[in-house]
């Protein structure tokens, strides 16, 4: 690993660092558990790491007005223990547990996670189902909200602009929501996704009047199935319509054959997950 | 290929203050086992999958082989090397003797040190704890039975005391 890093202490330091910097390759290092890794492996050749690691103000998880806001160097550990996190975004919570095991929650953050930009990267489909907003500061000083859809726009690619940074995440509270989390992987624990599914619904009078379901690992990005949400709203929240729903929402995944699995599995696991989630949001 | 810079680093190892000068693109891992020569922390995978290099910083259980020295500068971390003193093995080291949960012994002072992370966060675990929180060791000698063992045996006799 012949790479040079410059720890930088505050937020405008590492933006001002990351526009001025003649290199091409700059990457922003937070805990070091996806880039470490491909750095020595060669999957990137990076001319300079700017350390963030030490920035206080990406480390909070705070309430502002009715959104939380997550800081974008908060640990998946740390969002598993916040009350915040668990009284609000149940689902965030859960995928956050999942990652990886007990060293890499402790280290890997939700900024690093959504930054590198896998399509199984867990945290992101609760972001999706969450509509998080991006929250993107540039040198210049500005701040800019980024629907999370936007901004990943493939794998491996978001829309971070030279001199900008990711501050932190914003997602809207919303009490009556109910949301879960699910991934299935090769093995239960310290597993990549082979497909992993957040959604949340609020239902009404025994009818769904907010339906979002995200899919990760079954496309370039996260997939929201659009068509299975429309379907739901306003209908009963009963087994024949969830059923249905789920049906739905395989037909719009895009999933490949790969090392982890196959396109025909997963669409199965979709069509199960989709319809097991359906039914604990609506116990 | 870029000029090397080097980093001043200041941090507690097993207690002990250390002042060092170090390439910055060296990982803790390397800076425990080729600086320090503490070599109790193993290298497995060098890719965060095995948890071999497991030490304690700042009150948590991290790969060493991923962190890199930058972010050690004012940290406090534990080594297999800083839980026993002359004279005494950890209870936690004892446990693992007392049930045979040691082969090979390579991944052992990654799962004692993750041992000792969650013992502190939880001194009663039940067994799924226990196996949620050791995922990220893997063993491939003792089929891990034993290892769990040992943990509730060291849970119990870290208890006593």
């Amino acid at each position: 690993m012949d790479i040079k890093i410059e720890k930088v202490n505050t937020i405008k330091e590492a933006v001002k660092l990351h526009f001025t910097s003649k290199e091409k390759n700059v990457f922003y290092l937070a805990g070091g558990t996806d880039l470490m890794v491909q750095a020595k492996d060669n999957l990137i050749t990076p001319a300079l790491f700017i350390d963030i690691s030490e920035i206080k103000e990406l480390k909070q998880i705070k309430k502002e007005k009715n959104n939380l806001f997550i800081g974008s160097l908060v640990t998946h550990s740390e969002i598993e223990n916040n009350k915040l996190c668990q009284k609000y975004f149940p689902a965030l919570v859960q995928s956050a547990s999942e990652v990886g095991a007990t060293q890499i929650k402790n280290r890997g953050t939700i900024g690093g996670n959504v930054a590198n930009a896998s399509p199984a990267a867990d945290t992101l489909s609760p972001l999706y189902a969450y509509n998080a907003l991006v929250i993107l500061y540039n040198h210049q000083g500005k701040e800019k909200k980024v629907p999370i859809n936007e901004f990943v726009i493939g794998p491996k690619k978001t829309n971070l602009k030279k001199g900008e940074i990711i501050k932190g995440f914003l997602l809207p509270i919303d009490t009556s929501l109910k949301s879960a989390f699910k991934k299935v992987g090769p093995r239960k624990l310290l597993t990549i996704s082979k497909v992993h599914c957040a959604l949340a619904v609020i239902v009404k009078k025994e009818k769904f009047e907010y339906v979002s379901i995200a899919i990760g690992s079954v496309g370039p990005t996260i997939i929201r199935a659009k068509k299975a949400e429309e379907y739901l709203i306003g209908k009963e929240a009963n087994n024949v319509n969830i059923n249905e729903a789920a049906k739905i929402a395989t037909s719009e995944i895009k999933p490949i054959d790969d090392i982890r699995s196959e396109a025909e599995y997963r669409k199965d696991l979709t069509y199960s997950m989709v319809k097991d989630l359906l039914l604990e949001v609506c116990k | 290929m870029s000029e090397q810079i080097y980093y001043d680093i200041e941090c507690e190892i097993n207690g002990e203050k250390i002042k060092k000068q170090v390439p910055s693109n060296i990982t803790l891992l390397n800076f425990l086992r080729e600086y320090l020569k503490l070599t109790g922390t193993k290298e497995g995978c060098g890719k965060g999958e095995c948890g071999a290099c497991t030490v304690i910083m700042n009150g948590k259980a991290v790969n060493s082989c991923l962190v890199p020295i930058t972010q050690v500068n004012k940290a406090k971390i534990l080594t297999i090397e800083g839980l026993s003193n002359d004279e005494q093995l950890h209870p936690i080291q004892e446990a693992y003797i007392k049930a045979g949960a040691v082969q090979c012994g390579f991944c052992t002072p990654g799962f004692i040190m993750s041992t000792k992370a969650l013992l502190d966060e939880k001194p009663e675990p039940t067994r799924e704890d226990i196996k949620k929180y050791l995922a990220g060791n893997l063993c491939r000698c003792t089929g891990y039975e034993k290892i769990f063992e040992a943990v509730e045996l060291a849970a119990k006799s870290l208890k006593k005391k």
